[in-house]
């Protein structure tokens, strides 16, 4: 195998102020994961925004929303449906359908 | 945007959990820095805090004499290092058509670095697998964020999981694992999408039954069709947890839509991997698939590593024009020419296609 290229990642050094090199006599005992604090992503106002705020935003960013391609009605019913019986997302069965046509209103296919 | 240990070029799909991607740019260094790798976590309730003084790594289930490891203990083991190609299944989900939702990967969650470890194998040898193992399970410290039924937890059938390349890495690139990739253990499966390379590994069980658990029976899952693709009008009635990688390229300079100009040298570079037989050739095209033309391949780092290519076009006419790439593993896998579709968008491995115009 070639030499591996030495490639120090500088944020090991500067990020969070512990030693980046292995060896027990080096590493701090506990790590810790400062997650940094982003604003609130910019949801487009339709109706059914408050109710999934109000519902998904527990568990997850919004920014998922955003980060979709447009969908069919059916590929967001399937979603939501997801989040509540796999993932066990706590929210009554009355505020699905608000839910998906707020996603279909900002996300969904023409 | 500042990540503990990540550089700020990653791309932001999500902040809780983290989705970070890496530009496709940085597939210009052999091994991929350890604060460019991409970052992708499923449930919000990530590791926060990990203290080395408690943290175990634990065998249990079906085997003779259940283990229970510390770091340093675990590190104190004979280890072994690999360079291996970290993907996840998704990746490219961005460019299938129709779109299917997801986290919508462009081509950069992927990395290759080298891995250290204890192989899997060693650790399953000291607990004794009983008769009638099956499968060993593997989850990390991530839990979800409300009590729910999926907790993040993948399966290796235990063929898989006693193959000595199977390791449990403690370091990155010579460096510990960053936090967001899975400090202080993760599993590396080489070859296998990262799905399975699962992180801040903490307990492994083995049964004697199949695991049927939602991140294997319902998640990650393809068509059990060749080359797992599908129709979207006509969806795969048999599915399959997804594994090997398949063949891919990727074209890294020049960028799409890049200007050439005649006579100008254009130095064409990017990578090859597939799922643990190695690249035998890559060739590209600068006509749009009319006539290929053998690239140069870099130094072979390992089999389960990707292998930078290099090629010179200098064009001789003004226009535009399409360069293709595409490759062939060692095993004689091929790359697909037109786009291959599934529900999950998973594993896209169609011939690379990137328009320039020269002039």
């Amino acid at each position: 195998m070639r030499a591996r290229l030495v490639l120090v990642p500088l944020a090991l050094a500067a990020g969070c102020g512990r030693h980046p090199e292995p060896g027990p006599a080096q590493d701090t005992m506990v790590h810790t994961l400062a997650l940094p604090d982003l604003p609130p992503p910019d949801l487009p106002d339709a109706p059914g925004r408050a109710t999934l705020l109000g519902a998904c935003s527990t568990c997850h960013t919004l920014r998922y929303v955003l980060d979709q391609p447009p969908l069919t009605r059916g590929q967001w019913a399937a979603e939501v449906d997801k989040m509540r019986h796999t993932y066990g997302a706590p929210f009554p069965d009355e505020m699905t359908a608000p839910i998906v046509d707020y996603l279909v209103a900002v996300r969904g296919t023409p | 945007m500042t990540w503990p240990e990540k550089s700020p070029a990653l791309i932001l799909h999500t902040e809780r959990p983290p989705n970070l991607e890496m530009p496709l740019e940085y597939l210009r260094h052999d091994l991929t820095p350890n604060d460019l790798m991409f970052v992708r976590w499923h449930l919000s309730g990530l590791p926060r805090s990990v203290d080395l003084r408690t943290f175990r790594l634990t065998l249990a289930g079906h085997v003779e004499r259940p283990l229970s490891l510390s770091f340093d203990e675990l590190r104190a083991l004979e280890p072994v290092s690999l360079v291996a190609v970290n993907q996840c299944s998704g990746n490219s989900r961005a460019f299938f058509a129709p779109r299917v939702p997801g986290v919508q990967w462009s081509n950069g969650a992927l990395g290759n670095a080298k891995w250290t470890g204890v192989p899997l194998r060693t650790l399953l040898d000291r607990v004794g697998l009983r008769a009638g193992a099956r499968c060993v399970t593997f989850r990390g410290l991530d839990t979800p964020p409300i009590q729910g039924p999926a907790p993040f937890v993948k399966s290796l059938d235990v063929d898989r999981a006693l193959d000595a390349d199977v390791l449990v890495a403690w370091a990155m690139n010579d460096q510990p694992l960053p936090m967001l990739n899975g400090f202080p253990l993760r599993l590396v499966v080489p070859g296998w999408y990262s799905t399975y390379w699962v992180k801040a590994l903490t307990e492994v069980t083995v049964l004697d039954a199949a695991f049927d658990g939602y991140w294997m029976a319902k998640a990650y899952r393809v068509p059990a069709t060749e080359g797992a693709v599908e129709a979207p009008d006509h969806p795969a009635s048999d599915t399959v947890p997804i594994s090997r990688m398949d063949v891919r390229s990727l074209l890294v300079q020049p960028e799409s839509g890049a200007r050439l100009r005649v006579g100008a040298p254009c130095a064409m570079e990017g990578i090859a991997f597939d799922g643990g037989s190695g690249i035998a050739r890559v060739e590209v095209s600068v006509d749009g698939g009319a006539s290929w033309r053998d690239a140069v391949l870099d130094a072979d780092l390992g089999k389960y590593s990707f292998r930078r290519w290099r090629l010179t076009w200098t064009p001789t006419q003004p226009g535009s024009a399409t360069i293709v790439v595409r490759a062939t593993s060692v095993s004689g896998e091929q790359q697909r020419p037109a786009p291959g579709w599934n529900r999950g968008g998973y594993m896209r491995n169609v011939y690379e296609r990137s328009p320039v115009v020269v002039s």
